[in-house]
C-alpha cells in the first residue's frame, strides 16, 4: 500500500508556500476547491488533507455514530478512517466523490469496531445517538413527561437500529439517519439501489417489530410492578 | 396487491419525495385497510424518530479532533498506522457478515466463512434466509406417508417426489430449487426471510395478525414448511413454489405460521408470492432449462473442485429479464480460493429468463468421476432430464462473454 510522500516542504500550507510539485494556486487569495485540494494532498500535501478533513469529518463522525452508537468509539473510528484514507489517498481515482470515498472508508471501520466488541448496552439516556432535549414543543421541549417520551422512544430505536443486521444497520444510518440519498449509498456500498430499498424496507418492518416488542414489555413491566 | 407488496409500497412511497401524499392509489388503498394505514403511520413514526436521532445529535470538538489527527499524521504515522487492524483494502465496498446482505444484488463472493450460520448441515442459503430445506421438509413428509399409508404411499413419493434426494438425508433436491421473487420492482433483490427462521417472535405474530388476511388463518408452522417444500400441485413441471393463495396467507410481518426450523428460513415474511408462480408463465423456465443451464459449467466447476472430491452446493441469483447471474454463494466444505473458482465458474452459466424479475436456484455439482471410478454426477431423473431437453448451442456458449461482462 503506497503512501503519499511526507517531507518538511509539504508541512507547508501548499496553497500560501512556493513549493516544487504544488499543484495549488500560489498565493491564492480564494478557497482552494476541493479537486485542488485533493490533488494537492495525493502530492503529498498534509495540510491540504487537513482542510479536506475538516470538509468532511461532520458527516463521517455521523456515520460512525449512528453505526457504532458510542461516542468514544466514533471518535476513534472518525480518527482511524482520515489515517486509512490518508495512506490510500494517492489511489483515490476520482470517478466518485470524495465524501462517497471516506464513507465507505468509514463504514469499513465501523463494521471492524462492530465485529471486534461485544455487545453494545442497551441505548440508554447517555446514548450519543439520542440527541440532548430541545426546547422545542415538537420535541416535547416544554412537557417534561412529553420530553422524556421522545427521548425515551429515540433510545428504543437506537437500540432497535444496534440490533439489526450489519447490512441493514449501515443502510438505515446512512439513509434514514443522516439522509444520503439512496443513489449515494448504493455507491457507497457497493450494490444496486433496488438493494438500498429493500433493505430500509426490510429494516423498517423489522424496527417496527422491534419497538413493538420492547413496548410490550416495557408495558409488562410497569403492569407488574403496578401489581406489586 | 398482496400485503408484501402492500408494505413495500408503502416503504417506497416514504422514500419518494413526496411521500405518501404524493402517491392517490397508496393512500386510496390505505384508506380501506386500517391495518395496512396503521403500518403506515407506525413506519412513519420510525422513520421521524430516526431523522430525530441526527438532528439533536450532540458533536465533538471539531478542532480538537482535527489538532489529535494531525498529531498523529505529524508524528510517527507508521507506528500508529501499523497498529490498526488489518482490515484489508478499506476503499473496497463493504462486505457484510449477516446473512442479509446475500440478499441484495450485491456481486460479492459470499464464501461459507462470511455467513456466520453456515456449517456442513446447513446450506449457506438457509442461513441467508432464502431456501427452503427441502430435504427435512421432504424427509418428514416421507415419514408420515411411512406411518399413515405403508409401503405403497412411500413408493409412490420415493418414485415420484423423491426423486431429487439422492440418497442423502442433506442432500437438496438434485441440489434444486427455484424460489419466486418477493419484490415486484424490477431492480429489487429478492427479500430475504427474517433473521431467525424459526423465531418468530409474539410481538411480530400479533402485529401480522393484524394486518394479514383474518379470512385465511395462518398454517401451523410445519404445515407451512410442507407447502413451501412441495411443488405447488398446479404446475408439475415446476420446481419449488409457493401457491399464491399460500403466499397471501404469509404475508406481512412474518406470519404467525412462518416459525419453522428444520432449514426453513422464516419464508412468509417476505418470500410472498408477487405474481404468478413460476411455472405457472409460459414466459417462465422450466426445471430442465435451468438444470441444463447450470450443467453447462459442470466441466469448469468440477475443475475447482477437483482435488477436494467434495460436491460443490451453490445457490445462485438470476435477473429474470436477463438471464444474468446476479449472485452466487457456494456451501459448505469449500471456502476460499475454491469456492470463488466455483462462484466465477458458475457465473460464467447463462442462464434462461423468466416473466419475474428474479429467480434463485440450488444446485449441486458432483465431483468429475475419477478414471475408472463410478462417482456419478447427476441422479437417473436429473439424466432423463437431460436427455429430454439438452442445453442448447446458445447456453453453452457464451461463458466468456459473461465472465468479461462480470469484470472477473
Amino acid at each position: 500500500m503506497c503512501r503519499p510522500l511526507l517531507s518538511p516542504a509539504t508541512m507547508a500550507p501548499a496553497w500560501a508556500a512556493v513549493r516544487v510539485g504544488t499543484r495549488l494556486p500560489l498565493l491564492s487569495m480564494t478557497e482552494p476547491s476541493e479537486k485542488e485540494l485533493l490533488e494537492a494532498a495525493q502530492g503529498g500535501d498534509r495540510r491540504a488533507f487537513s482542510r479536506l478533513v475538516k470538509k468532511h469529518q461532520r458527516r463521517v463522525y455521523a456515520c460512525a455514530v449512528g453505526m457504532l452508537g458510542d461516542g468514544g468509539d466514533a471518535d476513534d473510528a472518525v480518527q482511524e478512517t482520515f489515517m486509512r484514507a490518508w495512506r490510500a489517498i494517492a489511489r483515490f481515482d476520482g470517478r466518485s466523490q470524495l465524501s462517497t470515498w471516506l464513507y465507505r472508508v468509514c463504514v469499513n471501520v465501523c463494521l471492524n469496531h462492530i465485529r471486534k466488541r461485544k455487545r453494545h448496552d442497551a441505548a440508554d439516556i447517555a446514548d450519543p445517538r439520542v440527541p440532548e432535549p430541545k426546547a422545542d414543543p415538537a420535541q416535547g421541549g416544554s412537557d417534561p413527561r412529553r420530553a422524556l417520551e421522545v427521548r425515551q422512544l429515540q433510545g428504543r430505536i437506537a437500540d432497535a437500529v444496534e440490533g439489526l443486521s450489519e447490512s441493514l444497520r449501515t443502510t438505515v444510518v446512512m439513509v434514514l439517519i443522516d439522509g444520503m440519498s439512496q443513489k449515494d449509498v448504493a455507491k457507497v456500498l457497493g450494490c444496486s439501489e433496488g438493494t438500498i430499498a429493500w433493505r430500509i424496507h426490510e429494516a423498517r418492518r423489522r424496527l417496527r417489530i422491534a419497538l413493538a416488542e420492547t413496548k410490550d414489555s416495557s408495558e409488562a413491566d410497569s403492569a407488574g410492578r403496578r401489581a406489586s | 396487491m398482496n400485503d408484501e407488496e402492500l408494505m413495500r409500497r408503502i416503504s417506497d412511497a416514504l422514500d419518494a419525495p413526496g411521500g405518501l401524499e404524493d402517491d392517490a392509489d397508496l393512500r386510496a388503498a390505505l384508506e380501506g385497510d386500517s391495518a395496512a394505514s396503521l403500518y403506515a403511520e407506525d413506519l412513519q413514526s420510525i422513520g421521524a424518530a430516526l431523522t430525530g436521532l441526527a438532528d439533536g445529535r450532540p458533536e465533538p470538538d471539531w478542532d480538537a479532533q482535527l489538532a489529535k489527527l494531525d498529531s498523529v499524521l505529524d508524528g510517527d504515522f507508521d507506528a500508529a498506522f501499523d497498529a490498526l487492524d488489518d482490515i484489508g483494502d478499506p476503499t473496497l465496498a463493504p462486505v457484510f457478515s449477516d446473512a442479509d446482505d446475500s440478499a441484495g444484488l450485491n456481486p460479492e463472493v459470499l464464501t461459507p466463512e462470511l455467513l456466520p450460520g453456515a456449517t456442513s448441515a446447513v446450506r449457506p442459503t438457509a442461513a441467508a434466509g432464502k431456501v427452503v430445506d427441502l430435504a427435512s421438509a421432504r424427509q418428514k413428509r416421507m415419514r408420515l406417508f411411512a406411518a399413515v399409508g405403508g409401503l405403497a404411499a412411500a413408493a409412490a413419493v420415493g418414485l415420484g417426489i423423491m426423486v431429487g434426494l439422492d440418497g442423502s438425508p442433506s442432500a437438496p433436491m438434485e441440489g434444486f430449487a427455484l424460489q419466486e421473487e418477493a419484490a415486484p420492482a424490477a431492480t429489487a433483490p429478492a427479500a430475504p426471510s427474517s433473521e431467525a427462521a424459526g423465531e418468530m417472535p409474539e410481538a411480530e405474530a400479533a402485529l401480522a395478525e393484524r394486518f394479514a388476511p383474518s379470512a385465511d388463518p395462518q398454517p401451523p408452522a410445519e404445515e407451512a414448511a410442507d407447502y413451501l417444500a412441495e411443488p405447488a400441485p398446479a404446475a408439475p413441471p415446476a420446481p419449488v413454489e409457493m401457491p399464491r393463495q399460500q403466499a397471501s396467507r404469509f404475508a406481512l410481518g412474518g406470519g404467525a405460521g412462518s416459525a419453522g426450523g428444520r432449514g426453513i428460513v422464516a419464508p412468509a415474511t417476505t418470500r410472498s408470492a408477487a405474481g404468478p408462480a413460476p411455472g405457472n408463465s409460459a414466459a417462465n423456465p422450466t426445471r430442465a432449462q435451468v438444470v441444463n443451464a447450470l450443467n453447462t459449467v459442470a466441466t469448469s466447476v468440477q475443475r475447482c473442485i477437483g482435488e477436494s472430491g467434495q460436491m460443490a452446493r451453490v445457490h445462485v441469483r438470476v435477473n429474470g429479464s436477463t438471464g444474468r447471474i446476479e449472485s452466487a454463494t457456494v456451501g459448505p466444505p469449500h471456502t476460499g480460493t475454491v469456492a470463488r473458482c466455483v462462484v466465477r465458474a458458475v457465473r460464467g452459466a447463462e442462464m434462461p429468463t423468466s416473466a419475474h424479475p428474479s429467480y434463485e436456484v440450488d444446485h449441486v455439482y458432483h465431483p468429475a468421476p475419477i478414471a475408472g471410478g463410478s462417482l456419478r454426477q447427476n441422479s437417473p431423473a436429473a439424466r432423463r432430464r437431460m436427455r429430454a431437453a439438452p442445453p442448447s448451442r446458445e447456453s453453452r456458449g457464451n461463458s466468456a462473454e459473461l465472465l468479461d461482462a462480470w469484470g472477473d
